[in-house]
C-alpha cells in the first residue's frame, strides 16, 4: 500500500458521453488534487499525479469512468 | 532486443499469491439472477465483479467475500467449505445451476520452469532428436513436392545470403515490391532516432521528445534500429539493404527514456502526436509483460480504435517474455488490445523465436509474424548492429504496411490492417505464435 502522502501517477479515462464536457471534468480533477495534468483530448484520457490519500476522490467525479495507476512499458 | 528484459513475475509466484481454490458454479442462462440470489439467501457473502469495475485494482478474493460473482458470464466461484457448497447444490442445483466443478489453477502450456531450472541431458537429447526428425521429414517432403510448399525452408534458403539484402527483407519479400513507401508517413515511438546517421542523409525526418528527464538523442540505439528496418535504405554503404519502406517520411517520437521506460503519459502523448502529424502507421516496439488470465486494457482498446477511425494503424511488439519450449508467455500490453496489431518473431530458419510471446489469453492474439532474430539495421553514430526481439519484427511489419498503404489510398486504418493480414504467407507454425503468417510485401 502506498503511504498517504505518496504521490502516484494515474491514467484516467473519461466517459464518451462527457466528450463535450471534458474541460469540466479536468477542472473537477484539478479541484480534487490532480496535478501535472496532461489531457489527451483525442482519446478522452488524462494523465496526472495525485497524493494517494486523495486518490479515491477521483473516481467519484462525474464523467470519470476509470482511474488506474500509470504503467511503465519497456523497449524490448 | 539483444539485452532483453524479462520482468514477468514467475507464474509460480502468481499461483502462490492466489487464494485457495473453490468451486466454480455456472448458472443456467436464464437463471443468473435467481442463482446469485439463492447463494445470498443461503448465507454466502457475495461480491460481484461490477463492484470493482471502477476500482484501481481488483483484489483476488474480492475483498474477502465467500462468493465472487461474474455477472457477465453467470459464473460464481465459491470459496467456502465443501459441505456448505454441496448443501447449496442439493437444494438449488436443479433450478438454477448448469454445472459445478472444482476450481482449476492454470499454467503455461509446458510448465513454468525457467531455462536454468530445466533438466539437462535427456531432455536436450530428446529435443535434438525431435528436431532432426522434423528436418528429415521436411527435406523428404520438399523432395517429393519439388520444394513448392510454403515451408520454413524457403526462409532458410534466403537467410543464407545477405550480400545484397538482409534476410529479413528477403523473408518479407520487400525486394519483390516496386513500392518504396513514398508519400506514407511512419511514426516509430521508441528510444529516439539518430537522424545524423549517413544512411538517412536527405531523408524527411521529424523528431519529438516525450520521455521525461531525457535528451532527444537515441542513447540506447533501439529506436534507431527500428527506424532503420521500417524506413531505412536499400543500398547503404558497408551493409546490405536493411530498410523496407525506404522513401517514407520518418516521424521518430522518443517515448522511452534513458532509463529504458515509457510511461502511459509519454506513450499516449506520442500516439496523439503521430495522429496530429497524419501518420498512416505507428510502430511501437515496447511492452509491458502480462500474466495468464490478464485482460486487455480498455484504455488501449480505445486508443487503437481511435487510431483506426482516424486511418492510422498501430503495430506493436507481441513481447519477449517466452522461454520456449518450456514456457510461452501471453501477448504483452499494448499489443494485446484487439485494435492494435500484435507481431511475433521468427528466426532465419523460419522457426518461432524462443522469446516470442504467444496468443494464450482469450482474444489477445498474435496477428502476424516477421523476422525478429539476428536482424541487421542502423546503429547510432553511423554504424550497424544486429539485434533480436519482437521489437525487431514489429518494424518489418510497419515497413511492409507502408508499402501496402502506398499501393492503394483506400488501404488505411482497418482496411490496411485487413490487407496486411490478407497478404501474409501462411506457414506451418501455430496461429497462436504467428497469427495469419509471415508479413509479405507482394504489392506489385
Amino acid at each position: 500500500m502506498p503511504e498517504p502522502d505518496e504521490t502516484i501517477d494515474v491514467t484516467i479515462r473519461v466517459a464518451a458521453s462527457f466528450q463535450a464536457r471534458l474541460d469540466e471534468v479536468v477542472s473537477a480533477l484539478n479541484d480534487a488534487g490532480l496535478t501535472d495534468v496532461d489531457v489527451h483530448r483525442r482519446f478522452l484520457m488524462i494523465s496526472g499525479s495525485i497524493a494517494s490519500a486523495q486518490l479515491p476522490q477521483l473516481s467519484k467525479i462525474d464523467g470519470v469512468s476509470s482511474v488506474r495507476p500509470a504503467r511503465k512499458f519497456r523497449a524490448i | 532486443m539483444t539485452e532483453r528484459s524479462n520482468s514477468t513475475p514467475p507464474l509460480t509466484a502468481a499461483a502462490d499469491r492466489a487464494p485457495r481454490l473453490g468451486t466454480v458454479i455456472r448458472f443456467q442462462p436464464n437463471a443468473y439472477l435467481d442463482g446469485v440470489h439463492s447463494l445470498a439467501d443461503s448465507g454466502f457473502r457475495v461480491a460481484s465483479s461490477s463492484e470493482f469495475r471502477d476500482a484501481i485494482a481488483v483484489p483476488n478474493d474480492f475483498g474477502g467475500a465467500d462468493v465472487q460473482y461474474f455477472e457477465r458470464f453467470g459464473i460464481a466461484i465459491v470459496r467456502q467449505d465443501a459441505e456448505r457448497v454441496r448443501a447449496f447444490l442439493a437444494k438449488h442445483g436443479d433450478a438454477v445451476v448448469q454445472s459445478a466443478r472444482a476450481e482449476r489453477r492454470y499454467r503455461a502450456l509446458v510448465g513454468t520452469q525457467s531455462r536454468a531450472e530445466r533438466p539437462s541431458g535427456p531432455r536436450r537429447i530428446e529435443r535434438a532428436y525431435v528436431e532432426g526428425y522434423r528436418d528429415a521429414v521436411v527435406e523428404f517432403a520438399d523432395q517429393l513436392l519439388g520444394n513448392t510448399s510454403a515451408t520454413p525452408d524457403m526462409v532458410r534458403h534466403v537467410a543464407s545470403d545477405e550480400s545484397a539484402l538482409t534476410w529479413g527483407l528477403q523473408a518479407v519479400k520487400a525486394d519483390l515490391s516496386r513500392r518504396t513507401g513514398c508519400g506514407i508517413r511512419v511514426a516509430v515511438l521508441d528510444t529516439g532516432f539518430d537522424e545524423t546517421h549517413p544512411d538517412f542523409r536527405g531523408r524527411a525526418v521529424v523528431k519529438k521528445l516525450f520521455a521525461s528527464n531525457s535528451s532527444d538523442s537515441d542513447l540506447n540505439g533501439h529506436g534507431t534500429h527500428c527506424v532503420g528496418t521500417a524506413c531505412g535504405p536499400r543500398s547503404p554503404v558497408g551493409a546490405p539493404g536493411y530498410g523496407i519502406a525506404y522513401e517514407t517520411e520518418i516521424f521518430a517520437g522518443k517515448v522511452v527514456g534513458e532509463d529504458g521506460n515509457a510511461s502511459d503519459r509519454s506513450v499516449i502523448a506520442g500516439i496523439t502526436w503521430a495522429l496530429d502529424q497524419r501518420c498512416h502507421i505507428i510502430s511501437m516496439s515496447l511492452a509491458l509483460d502480462l500474466l495468464l488470465g490478464d485482460m486487455p486494457d480498455e484504455d488501449f482498446e480505445r486508443i487503437g480504435q481511435g487510431c483506426l477511425n482516424a486511418g492510422t494503424l498501430i503495430i506493436a511488439a507481441a513481447g519477449n517474455a517466452s522461454a520456449r519450449p518450456t514456457r510461452i508467455a501471453p501477448v504483452a500490453s499494448p499489443a494485446n488490445a484487439s485494435t492494435i496489431m500484435a507481431v511475433g518473431a521468427i528466426d532465419a530458419r523460419g522457426d518461432i523465436c524462443a522469446f516470442s510471446s504467444g496468443g494464450l489469453n482469450a482474444n489477445q492474439a498474435v496477428d502476424i509474424a516477421a523476422p525478429g532474430a539476428d536482424v541487421l539495421s542502423a546503429a547510432p553514430g553511423g554504424g550497424h548492429r544486429r539485434m533480436d526481439g519482437t521489437s525487431m519484427a514489429t518494424p518489418h511489419v510497419a515497413g511492409v504496411a507502408a508499402l501496402i498503404a502506398e499501393s492503394n489510398a483506400s488501404f488505411r486504418g482497418a482496411a490496411l490492417w485487413a490487407r496486411v493480414l490478407q497478404l501474409a504467407k501462411a506457414v506451418e507454425l501455430p496461429a497462436r505464435d504467428v497469427g495469419k503468417g509471415i508479413a509479405q510485401a507482394l504489392t506489385g
